[in-house]
C-alpha cells in the first residue's frame, strides 16, 4: 500500500510540472501587449518607445522565456503569486479573498449531490423496474442533460421575479453572516449539485445493483439475515466505493463548472475572476489561477485514488 | 466484453466453407451484424424513448439544414418596434432586446450547436482513436510520454481548458471546434488505448505478428475493428458534452461571438438585467437540454446495441 | 449572414458576424490640447461663466454663506451620517495623472482640491475659487496669476504653499522617466511657473490658450503635496493615500471591496463636508450599481445601467434619477486611407443617409445617445444649439432629401451599386453595442446605400494593434474628451497624426482652423471659428458621429446638496463635498 501511495504521489509531480509549463507557454502565446492593456490604448500610444520598453521590463516581460518561467515557478513556491496587472492587490490576497466562496460552493454542491443522489440511487436499485425506479431514472437522465449554468439562470430569473433576490455586491463569508452568505451561495450550489446528483444517483444505482447480486450478499441472505441488515451493512459498504471516487471527480469538476455558474449568479468567486482576467489579458492572474485549478484537480484525483485504494481491500494488501 | 471475437468467429467470417466443415460441432450462430440488427429492432420496441430521441436529432438536423425555410423570421435582423415581447402568436417564443424572433434564432442556433458538436467530437475522438491505437500498440516510450501528456491535459477542467484555447485562438466556429475537440481527446485516447491493450494480446493478433504482418497492417486490420464499438460509444457520450461545452463557452463570451444565434449566447444576457425576460432564459436552455438529452438517450441505446453488458451502468466516458 | 444565398453550401458553418461594442464607458481617453472658451478675470466672488452662447441653461450660482466658500444650497442642511456609493472603484494603480479612467477619478478625487473648480451647485457651468481665492489673466492671455488661500494644510499636516502647485504641475507637464502624464498636452504650453511669494503662483504660457482655466478646473487637475511627490519619486501608482487638501481624507481601501473616506475636520471651508464618512462600495457591474440604490443598499450610483434608471423613474418617492451629459460620443471612424472611404463624398453619404434618431431609439435600452448634438460636446458653450443642429442635413430627422443627396454622392463616387465586403472593426467582443447597435447600423448601411459589411469584434487588448494595421474600413468607438472643450478632443481625433486619429484623416484646412481655435481668446470669435470647423467636419466627415452620450445617476431621495439636473460633463462634478443626508 505504501508502495502504491509513494508511486502515485511521485507520478503527480511531473504532471504538475507539465501543467505549469503548458499554462506558461499558452499565456505567452496570447496576442496583445499587456502594457497597452494596463495603460489603455490611448496612453500606450502616447508613450514614448523608451517608456513602453521601461514598462515592459517593469512587468518582467523582456527577459527570455525560460527565465520568466523559472522566476514564476520560484515565486510560486515561495507563496508569492505576483500582482495583477489591473489591481493593486496581490494575487494571493485576491485568491484568499475570493477562493473561500468558490470552495464553499463546490463543497456545498458535492454534499447536495450526495444528499440527492445516494438515497435516490439506493431506492431505485432496491425497487428495480418499479415506477419509483423509472421515475428516478427519468429525472436523473433529465438532470444530466440540463446545463448547470442554465439551471442557474432559471434560478436567478425565478429569484428576481418572485423572491426579490438581487445579486450580491459585497463578499460575505459563511462565518460572518450565514444568512446573507447562503443567499449568495445556495443558488449556485443547487445549480451545480443537481447535475452532479444525477451522476451520483446513476452510479449508486448501478453499483448497488451489482453488489445486490453478488455472491456474498446471496450468502448473507441465505443465512437469513434481515433485509435491512443486508442492505445497510453489505451492499452500501461495497457500493459506496465507486461513489466516493466519482465524488472526488465531481468535486474537481465542479471547480471548473462553477466558472459558468458564478457568472450566471454574479458571485464574486474565483471562476468569475478567471473569466474577467482572461478577457483583460491579465497574464499573471490567469497563469496562477489556472495553475491553482489544475493543481487542485490533480490533488483531488490523487486523494480520490488513495482513498479508493485504502477503502478497497483488494488493493490495500497488494 | 462479450463482443470480443473468438478465433472461432473470425474464421467463420473469413472462410465460410472451411469453417462450416471444421466447426460443425458449434451450433450455427447468427453473424454479429445480424445479432445487432435484431437488437435494434427489439430495442425500438421496448424503448420507444430512444427511437424518439433519434428521430428528434434527425429532425433537428433537418431543421438546421432547412433553417431558412422553416424559421419564420431572419435571426439576425430585428424589428425594433417589437423588442422584448413575451411569447405571442406573432412570435411564438417572444423577441429579444434587438427585436429578433427567438424561435428563429433557436432554429438557426441548431446549426451552430450541431455542427460544432459533431465536428468537435469527430475531430477529437478520431484523433483519440488514432493516438490511442498507436499508443496502445506501440507502447514503450511513446506510450509513456503520451500518458503523461494526457494526464496534464486532463488536469484542467474542461471549461477552463476550452476558455484558454478560445482566448488564444480567437473567436470563431473553427477555433471553437478545435478548442472543444482538445477537451475530448484524452478520454477517447484512454478508452481506445485500453481496448487496444486488451486486444493486443489476443492469439490471432499474435499469430498475425508471427506471420510477419507489419504493425500498421495489424493495427488496421485486426485491432481497429475491435475499437469501432468503443469508439462509437465514446462518440455518443461525448456529443452531449460537446454541445454543452459549446453553449457554456458561448455563455461566457469566449465561444461563438454575438450576434450569432448560438444557444449559449442567447442565455448570456438574461441574468444581467434588472427585470429578466423569462422567455430569453427558458427557450434557449430548453433547446440545449433537449438536444443533449436526445443525444444521451440515443447514445445510451447505441451502447445497449453494441454492448449489452454495459447497460445501466451510467457509463464513465468522461 | 445572407440567408438563402448560402443555405445549402455553408449550412454547416454559419458565417458569423461579429459586431462588438463594449460599452467602454470607462475607456476615457486622454486629453490633448484642451481649450476653454474665453478669458476669465476673477474677482473675489464666484467666478465668471465660460463664454457666451453656451448650450444649456446657466443656473445662478448657489448662495454661499461666505462669498467664496461653498456650501449646500439648502439652508437647513444637516450634518452627519454615512454616504454610501455603489460604483466602479477597483483601479490598476492610484496615480490620478497616469489614469484616463473614472475608476480612479471617482474614488480618489474627493480627497483633493484644485486651484479652481467647476461649481457643483450649478452642474459645473461656472468656475469658482478653490485653493486659489482669486486670480487674474493678463490681457494678452499669456500670464495667469493665482492668489492662494493661507492656512490650508494637507491631511498629513504639511502646510500648503505655491511650491506644491508648482511641483504638481511640473510633474503634469513634464513627467519623470517611467511616469505617463495622460493629460500632458493640456499643460505643455506652460512655459514658466513662478512663485513670487509662498501664496502666489504665476503661469506664463508660450502662446495664448483659451482653454487654460478649464484645464485647471477639470476634476483631474488636483493638487498634490510636493513632499509626497518627492517621497515617491514622482510616481504615485502604489500610493492610494497621497495626502490632499480636500474635504475628505483617506480612511481605508479594501481592494475590490470598499473605499472609506473620512470627513476632514480641518478643512479650510468650514461649511463642508456634511457627512461623517463616505463609503464607496466597489461594484463593477452597472446593473448591480443601480440595483443597489433601488434596493436601499446604497445611497448613490454614479453610472448605473439604463434599465435601472428606467426602473428608478417609476419610484419618484424613493429615488431620484436623471440623465446627464457625458464627455464621450458614439462614433464610427472611417479609414480615410482606404477606398471607399478615402473619398469624402462616400463618407458624407453615410453621414446623410444614416437615421440617427432611429439608431438612438434602437439603442435606448442600453444607452442614451443624444440627438441634436454635433461635433462639439453639448455641455460646452461652443456647441451649436441643439435646435439648430436638428435643422441641418444629416442630423435632422426628416430623411428624404438627405437620402437623395446621399445617393447622388455615391453615384458621383462611382458607387451607385453599392460596395461589398467592407470590414467594421468593433472594439470589444461583447456588449449591447455589438449585439444591438452594430447590426442595426450594418443593416441601415445596406438598405440605404447598398454598402455590405462584415462586423469584426476584436478584444480590447488587441484592438490597438488591429487599428494600426489599418485592416478595416470602419471602426466603432466611444472616444472621450478629457474636458468639454473641442480643442482637446479634436486634436486627438481629427488633427493630422492625432493620437486617436485612427482613420488617419488629414485636412490642412481643418488643422489651420484648429490652431486658430486653440489660440483665440475672444469668446465670440472663438465661437465663430468653431462653427466654421463644424461646417467643415460636416462636409468632410472623418467619422460618422452618431451623437454625444448621456449617462444616468440614481440617488435615494434623502441625498441632497448636488445639482443633478444640469451636469455638463463626466469629469466636472466629482467631489461630493456638498452632499448631505436628510435622515
Amino acid at each position: 500500500m505504501n508502495h502504491y501511495v509513494a508511486r502515485r504521489v511521485l507520478v503527480s509531480i511531473p504532471t504538475l510540472v507539465g501543467i505549469s509549463v503548458l499554462i506558461f507557454l499558452v499565456m505567452r502565446v496570447l496576442p496583445g501587449d499587456p502594457v497597452s492593456v494596463v495603460f489603455g490604448q490611448e496612453s500606450f500610444a502616447a508613450m514614448s518607445p523608451a517608456d513602453q520598453l521601461r514598462f515592459r521590463s517593469e512587468l518582467g516581460l523582456d527577459k527570455p522565456l525560460y527565465l520568466q518561467y523559472l522566476d514564476w515557478v520560484v515565486a510560486v513556491l515561495h507563496g508569492d503569486l505576483g500582482r495583477s496587472f489591473w489591481q493593486n492587490e496581490t494575487i494571493r490576497d485576491i485568491i484568499l479573498r475570493r477562493g473561500p466562496l468558490t470552495a464553499q460552493i463546490a463543497v456545498m454542491a458535492t454534499l447536495l449531490s450526495w444528499l440527492f443522489g445516494v438515497p435516490v440511487g439506493v431506492l431505485s436499485a432496491m425497487r428495480r423496474n418499479s415506477w419509483q425506479d423509472n421515475v428516478t431514472r427519468v429525472f436523473a437522465t433529465l438532470f444530466l442533460a440540463i446545463p448547470s449554468f442554465w439551471l442557474g439562470a432559471i434560478i436567478v430569473i425565478v429569484g428576481v421575479l418572485y423572491f426579490s433576490w438581487r445579486p450580491p455586491i459585497e463578499t460575505i463569508y459563511l462565518w460572518s453572516n450565514p444568512g446573507k452568505n447562503l443567499e449568495m451561495t445556495l443558488g449556485p450550489a443547487i445549480a451545480l449539485g443537481a447535475g452532479a446528483g444525477a451522476y451520483v444517483a446513476r452510479m449508486t444505482r448501478s453499483s448497488v445493483l451489482e453488489v445486490l447480486h453478488a455472491d456474498f450478499v446471496r450468502t448473507a441472505r441465505a443465512k437469513g439475515a434481515q433485509e435491512r441488515v443486508v442492505v445497510w451493512r453489505h451492499v452500501l459498504a461495497n457500493a459506496i466505493l465507486p461513489v466516493i471516487t466519482l465524488s472526488g471527480l465531481i468535486f474537481a469538476g465542479l471547480l471548473g463548472g462553477s466558472v459558468a455558474v458564478e457568472s450566471a449568479f454574479g458571485v464574486p468567486g474565483l471562476g468569475k475572476y478567471l473569466v474577467d482576467s482572461l478577457s483583460k489579458r491579465d497574464y499573471m492572474v490567469v497563469q496562477n489561477l489556472v495553475l491553482l485549478y489544475a493543481s487542485v484537480f490533480t490533488l483531488v484525483n490523487l486523494a480520490t485514488d488513495l482513498a479508493y485504494a485504502w477503502l478497497d481491500p483488494r488493493i490495500r494488501y497488494e | 466484453m462479450s463482443e470480443t471475437p473468438t478465433v472461432v468467429e473470425l474464421s467463420v467470417q473469413s472462410r465460410v466453407d472451411t469453417a462450416a466443415v471444421r466447426y460443425a460441432a458449434v451450433p450455427p450462430q447468427p453473424t454479429r451484424v445480424a445479432r445487432r440488427a435484431m437488437r435494434v429492432g427489439a430495442l425500438a420496441q421496448t424503448s420507444p424513448l430512444a427511437l424518439l430521441a433519434v428521430l428528434y436529432l434527425v429532425g433537428l438536423v433537418f431543421a438546421a439544414i432547412f433553417a431558412e425555410r422553416i424559421a419564420p423570421y431572419d435571426p439576425l435582423v430585428g424589428n425594433f418596434a417589437e423588442i422584448r415581447q413575451p411569447p405571442s402568436l406573432l412570435h411564438l417564443m417572444g423577441t429579444d432586446d434587438g427585436g429578433r424572433d427567438v424561435l428563429s434564432r433557436i432554429i438557426f442556433g441548431a446549426r451552430i450547436s450541431l455542427s460544432v458538436g459533431f465536428a468537435s467530437v469527430a475531430v477529437g475522438d478520431l484523433l483519440g482513436l488514432v493516438w490511442g491505437l498507436t499508443s496502445g500498440y506501440v507502447g514503450r516510450r511513446f506510450d509513456l510520454v503520451s500518458q503523461r501528456l494526457l494526464e496534464v491535459v486532463l488536469s484542467f477542467p474542461d471549461l477552463i481548458l476550452g476558455t484558454v484555447f478560445m482566448i488564444v485562438l480567437g473567436p470563431g466556429i473553427s477555433t471553437l471546434i478545435v478548442a472543444i475537440a482538445v477537451t475530448r481527446v484524452p478520454a477517447a485516447t484512454r478508452i481506445i488505448r485500453s481496448t487496444t491493450l486488451s486486444v493486443k494480446e489476443r492469439t490471432y493478433v499474435e499469430s498475425a505478428r508471427a506471420l510477419g504482418a507489419s504493425p500498421a497492417r495489424i493495427m488496421l486490420r485486426h485491432i481497429a475493428p475491435q475499437c469501432v464499438a468503443p469508439f462509437l460509444i465514446v462518440v455518443s457520450a461525448h456529443l452531449g458534452i460537446a454541445i454543452t461545452t459549446e453553449a457554456a463557452l458561448s455563455f461566457l463570451g469566449v465561444g461563438v461571438p454575438p450576434p450569432a444565434p448560438s444557444w449559449g449566447v442567447m442565455l448570456a444576457g438574461v441574468s444581467a438585467r434588472f427585470n429578466p425576460l423569462w422567455w430569453l432564459g427558458v427557450f434557449p436552455g430548453l433547446a440545449i437540454a433537449s438536444t443533449v438529452l436526445a443525444a444521451n438517450l440515443a447514445g445510451d441505446s447505441l451502447r445497449d446495441i453494441l454492448d449489452p453488458q454495459l447497460r445501466g451502468s451510467g457509463g464513465s466516458a468522461r | 449572414m445572407q440567408p438563402g444565398s448560402q443555405a445549402l453550401n455553408r449550412r454547416r458553418f454559419v458565417q458569423i458576424f461579429g459586431a462588438s461594442f463594449a460599452m467602454a464607458l470607462l475607456a476615457a481617453c486622454s486629453g490633448a490640447a484642451p481649450q476653454t472658451a474665453g478669458p476669465t478675470t476673477a474677482a473675489g466672488s464666484a467666478g465668471p461663466t465660460t463664454a457666451a452662447g453656451g448650450a444649456g441653461p446657466t443656473a445662478a450660482p448657489a448662495a454661499a454663506r461666505n462669498a467664496d466658500l461653498i456650501a449646500a444650497p439648502e439652508a437647513a442642511a444637516k450634518k452627519g451620517g454615512v454616504f454610501t456609493i455603489a460604483g466602479p472603484g477597483d483601479p490598476a494603480h492610484f496615480d490620478l495623472d497616469q489614469s484616463p479612467s473614472l475608476v480612479n477619478l471617482w474614488p480618489q478625487s474627493p480627497m483633493y482640491d484644485n486651484l479652481i473648480r467647476f461649481n457643483p451647485l450649478d452642474g459645473g457651468q461656472t468656475i469658482i475659487p478653490d485653493l486659489a481665492s482669486k486670480w487674474e489673466v493678463s490681457p494678452d492671455g499669456l500670464a495667469y496669476t493665482f492668489h492662494l488661500r493661507q492656512g490650508v494644510k494637507f491631511h498629513d499636516g504639511t502646510p500648503f504653499t505655491a511650491d506644491d502647485v508648482i511641483a504638481t504641475f511640473e510633474r503634469r507637464r513634464n513627467p519623470p522617466n517611467g511616469v505617463v502624464s495622460i493629460r500632458q498636452e493640456l499643460f505643455k504650453p506652460i512655459q514658466k511657473m513662478e512663485a513670487p511669494d509662498p501664496y502666489t503662483v504665476r503661469f506664463t504660457l508660450s502662446a495664448p490658450r483659451g482653454y487654460f482655466l478649464e484645464a485647471l478646473a477639470t476634476g483631474w487637475s488636483v493638487i498634490f503635496s510636493k513632499k509626497s511627490l518627492e517621497q515617491n519619486k514622482g510616481d504615485l501608482r502604489r500610493v492610494p493615500d497621497s495626502p490632499g487638501t480636500g474635504a475628505y481624507r483617506f480612511g481605508s481601501y479594501n481592494a475590490g471591496e470598499k473605499w472609506v473616506l473620512e470627513r476632514n475636520p480641518d478643512y479650510w471651508d468650514p461649511n463642508v463636508p456634511y457627512v461623517d464618512r463616505m463609503e464607496r462600495l466597489v461594484v463593477p457591474d452597472q446593473k448591480d450599481q443601480g440595483t443597489a440604490v433601488l434596493a436601499g443598499r446604497a445611497d448613490f450610483a454614479d453610472n448605473p445601467s439604463i434599465d435601472t434608471h428606467l426602473e428608478a423613474q417609476k419610484k419618484p418617492d424613493e429615488v431620484g434619477t436623471v440623465l446627464h451629459r457625458a464627455t464621450w460620443a458614439w462614433t464610427v471612424t472611417f479609414n480615410a486611407q482606404k477606398p471607399p472611404f478615402n473619398d469624402a463624398r462616400v463618407r458624407r453619404a453615410v453621414h446623410l443617409a444614416m437615421n440617427r434618431q432611429q439608431l438612438s431609439e434602437i439603442y435606448k435600452l442600453a444607452g442614451q445617445v443624444d440627438m441634436g448634438t454635433r461635433w462639439v460636446q453639448p455641455g460646452s458653450p461652443l456647441a451649436t444649439k441643439s435646435d439648430d443642429v436638428l435643422k441641418l442635413p444629416g442630423w435632422r430627422a426628416a430623411k428624404d432629401a438627405d437620402l437623395a443627396e446621399a445617393k447622388k454622392l455615391m453615384a458621383a463616387a462611382g458607387l451607385s451599386n453599392g460596395v461589398k465586403d467592407l470590414v467594421i472593426l468593433n472594439r470589444g467582443t461583447s456588449g449591447a453595442g455589438l449585439e444591438v447597435w452594430a447590426p442595426a447600423f450594418q443593416d441601415m448601411l445596406k438598405q440605404t446605400l447598398q454598402i455590405e459589411t462584415q462586423i469584426k469584434p476584436v478584444e480590447t487588448s488587441v484592438y490597438w494593434d488591429s487599428v494600426r494595421g489599418g485592416d478595416f474600413h470602419m471602426t466603432i468607438l466611444q472616444p472621450a474628451g478629457a474636458i468639454n472643450d473641442p480643442s482637446d478632443y479634436w486634436a486627438q481625433w481629427f488633427k493630422t497624426n492625432g493620437p486617436q486619429n485612427y482613420g488617419n484623416w488629414s485636412n490642412p484646412q481643418f488643422d489651420d482652423l484648429l490652431s486658430k481655435v486653440d489660440a483665440e481668446l475672444d469668446a465670440d470669435k472663438r465661437r465663430g471659428l468653431v462653427a466654421q470647423a463644424e461646417d467643415l467636419l460636416d462636409q468632410e466627415c472623418p467619422m460618422f458621429m452618431h451623437g454625444w452620450m448621456s449617462i444616468p445617476r440614481i440617488w435615494r431621495t434623502a441625498v441632497k446638496g448636488v445639482d443633478e439636473q444640469h451636469i455638463q460633463g463626466t469629469y466636472i462634478v466629482v467631489r461630493y463635498d456638498t452632499i448631505w443626508l436628510d435622515r
